[in-house]
């Protein structure tokens, strides 16, 4: 670190590992808040669907207590409207009853994208330590030529070499790292459901 | 009685939207940060099911499934590991160990709320 990190190629890895931070922070934020307001808002419809319960059975109790209202729907205007009223009871529940399984199937929705912090979590993890692994590997190839070559400090980007040693350990050691495990922990590339398998 | 469930996962946003999907269901929900912890709230708690993750700090998902079949109580519980990972090599792995069933994330809550009562019957 102490040779390599003010070299322009230094410099250069230390900015994608920044961004990478950056990322890491801003998609726990957004899950954070997500999560809060998904909560909300299942809350409300919570508590409409129950307003909906009590509106239902208050309508059944008036039509306990007035049976002749349906014998003659049309003489009284008052009764008219009441009898309008009435009558769009069972729709409105009925339509109630579609929103909420239609929001039901948004909420499922949303926690199936919510879970998205967790796969991308996983995914930089996995950036950062091959970044982590190359920055070493690059600190090691800077200490390795003994020969007075080093990494430059002004921001450039060639090594001061001319010696064969330094190409040769250069070479070993990007050997070394190409033996970094490569199997990502996450292969989706969307949000789509995950396979499920019962052994 | 309501049936409890221990969730074992080190992400927060996947505990917080397993419990909400089960607790929903009218099951307990029990969280746990990683496999130690898993394993001790394992203990400790009176649990019908394990879901697991696999990738974890401190002890990972494969080697709680295999302490938890070392006890007596989880020697036939199910245990469903919920994971990124979708490998046959990884599946194998959990199966192995003893695992019931393999579910990769992202998860549908009426796909696991299907599973689980299925492992539960």
């Amino acid at each position: 670190m102490r040779i390599f990190r003010n070299s322009g190629l230094g410099i250069y890895l230390g900015e994608i590992q920044s961004d990478l931070s950056q990322v890491e922070n801003l998609v726990g934020d957004a899950g954070a808040l997500l999560l809060t307001g998904f909560t909300n808002i299942h809350n409300l419809v919570r508590v409409q669907q129950k307003l909906a319960g009590e509106l239902a059975a208050a309508r059944e109790m008036a039509e306990a207590g007035r049976p002749q209202r349906r014998q003659h729907p049309i003489a009284d205007v008052t009764d008219q409207a009441a009898v309008n009223q009435e009558s769009s009871f069972p729709l409105l529940l009925a339509q109630q009853a579609v929103i909420a399984d239609q929001i039901e199937l948004e909420v499922n929705r949303i926690v199936r994208s919510l879970q998205f912090q967790d796969l991308t979590t996983q995914l930089l993890a996995h950036a950062k330590g091959r970044l982590a692994a190359l920055e070493s590997t690059l600190e090691r190839i800077g200490e390795a030529t003994g020969t007075g070559a080093s990494w430059p400090t002004d921001g450039g980007t060639g090594m001061n070499d001319g010696h064969g040693h330094t190409h040769q350990a250069a070479t070993r050691m990007m050997a070394e790292i190409i033996q970094f495990p490569r199997s990502k922990p996450v292969v989706q590339h969307g949000m789509e459901t995950g396979d499920v398998e019962l052994f | 009685m309501a049936k409890t469930i221990l969730a074992v996962d080190d992400s927060a946003s996947i505990r917080g939207m397993v419990s909400f999907t089960l607790k929903s269901a009218g099951y307990e929900v029990v969280e746990a940060v990683d496999g130690v912890d898993g394993l001790e709230k394992a203990q400790s708690h009176e649990v019908n099911l394990i879901l697991a993750d696999v990738n974890m700090p401190r002890m990972d998902g494969m080697a709680l499934v295999k302490s938890l079949r070392g006890l007596e109580r989880y020697k036939t519980a199910p245990i469903l590991m919920l994971t990124t990972e979708s490998s046959d090599a990884a599946k194998a792995q959990g199966r192995a160990a003893g695992a019931t069933g393999w579910l990769v994330k992202p998860f549908d809550p009426t796909r696991l709320l299907d599973v689980v009562a299925r492992v539960m019957r």
